[in-house]
């Protein structure tokens, strides 16, 4: 079992939800295969997912975010076992987002004072470099004392009729979750919205320009405004 | 240091950001142009008009309480409740929402899309034999937010498990017979001919 133990101090856990209770917020694709014509397999699809697994940030390292899949029903575990990934046709992940937010006003304010300090000593103003440097370390110092943020977004494929969903109400997120598993399992995930299902029925670009007479008033179409 | 300052200040100037009194450029544009333009780039983006005439062809057709679409031999209806977003991209209002259980029907809604708004967001309830779903659209992702799914029986963790997840399947399917409906309507000769001058006619008799 691979255990990803994060972070334990002050933990801000959000998610998962959705599949599991409460309303449901999802995003519906199409799955298509890449140009190298991939299909994952029951097996692949594992292997696809833990060679991007969460990987928990390393207390006193450097990075601030580390991201990738998890099991559904436990975020901590990245196995993929048949009995962990799949529900019937449908396999069941999620996409594990750990960050530490350092407000900019906190940085701001202690570089401010670095600033006035290293004026003060060297009776010159920090050139570009050291003012970097100095940033450098004091969002180090500052990483501490910030809690570590959790988010948790849920993924459902289903196997059989070739459809994705990904259970998150941010647009910023859903990207993010798309481009993942469009990259773990090359594959391209196709919205299902107006514009890409009239491209599967063959409904051609012209047929479908803006109709005038909905979205202009009278008095712009007929050039008073 | 005065002489650094004055050549940024040129520099800023010379790139359009600042004019010839040393404020941003952006300020001297006119603020209804600028809202206008993102307006535009909004309708524009993802085709995000198609997703906003739909809508507003739900909200006309729903009207008549009648079935839109069959899916699986079984009737799906469709009424419009709760919330509504309006956007436009001309105009003195670019964008307005309203609340209430029947607002999506009021004669305000009507007036304003006579005068060329469209639904951009619609909190939608779907009939579907006997199941009623509720979601949330909006014109250019269409992602299905807030969704109420009908009860899954209880049972087994499993298998309350699947039948939501099968649900919410269901509830994606006729959401897609919606979008396969309009699109058919909208790539034919009766779009223009007949679909949208009866919903003018609808929206001038508010």
């Amino acid at each position: 079992m691979t255990a990803l133990t994060g972070r334990a101090s002050a933990l801000i856990v959000r998610g998962p939800m959705g599949i599991l209770k409460g309303t449901a917020t999802f995003s519906r694709y199409r799955i298509e295969p890449d140009a190298k014509g991939s299909k994952e397999g029951k097996k692949d699809l594992a292997k696809a997912l833990r060679l991007r697994a969460f990987q928990p940030l390393e207390p006193g390292g450097e990075d601030e975010r580390a991201q990738g899949f998890v099991e559904l029903e436990n975020r901590d575990l990245s196995d993929f076992s048949p009995g962990a990934l799949y529900e019937g046709a449908f396999a069941l992940f999620a996409y594990r987002i750990d960050e530490v937010r350092i407000p900019s006003d906190a940085i701001r304010q202690r570089l401010d004072a670095w600033s006035t300090r290293f004026e003060d000593e060297n009776q010159r103003p920090a050139s570009k470099k050291e003012k970097s440097d100095a940033k450098q370390e004091i969002r180090f110092t500052l990483k501490s004392q910030y809690p570590l943020s959790t988010k948790v977004f849920e993924v459902s494929l289903n196997t059989e009729d070739g459809h994705a969903q990904i259970w998150a109400g941010s647009r910023k997120a859903v990207d993010e979750v798309q481009a993942a598993v469009e990259q773990a399992l090359s594959v391209k995930l196709v919205p299902v919205a107006p514009a890409a299902v009239a491209v599967e029925l063959g409904i051609s670009d012209k047929a479908l320009s803006p109709t005038a007479a909905l979205s202009l008033p009278e008095e712009v179409t007929n050039g008073r405004s | 240091m005065a002489g650094r300052e004055a050549a940024r200040k040129e520099a800023a100037f010379l790139r359009g950001e600042t004019g010839l009194d040393g404020e941003a450029a952006e300020q001297a544009k006119d603020k209804a142009e600028v809202e206008r333009d993102k307006a535009r780039e909004q309708y524009l983006r993802g085709k995000a008009w198609l997703g906003r005439e739909l809508l507003t062809w739900l909200l006309y057709r729903s009207e008549a309480a009648e079935p839109l679409a069959k899916v699986d031999k079984l009737p799906l209806s469709v009424i419009l409740a709760d919330r509504l977003v309006l956007r436009g991209i001309a105009g003195d209002v670019i964008e307005t929402s309203l609340r209430g259980a029947t607002a999506p029907y009021s004669p305000l809604v009507r007036q304003a899309l006579d005068r060329g708004l469209l639904v951009h967001q619609a909190r939608l309830q779907l009939t579907h034999g006997e199941r009623n779903y509720q979601v949330t659209l909006d014109a250019e992702h269409f992602d299905l937010k807030s969704a109420r799914l009908p009860l899954a029986a209880k049972g087994e963790k499993d298998d309350q498990l699947a039948e939501r997840l099968h649900l919410a399947e269901q509830l994606a399917t006729l959401v897609r017979a919606l979008i396969e409906t309009f699109l058919k309507l909208r790539a034919s000769s009766r779009w223009a001919a007949e679909e949208v001058p009866a919903m003018k006619k609808w929206m001038r008799a508010a």
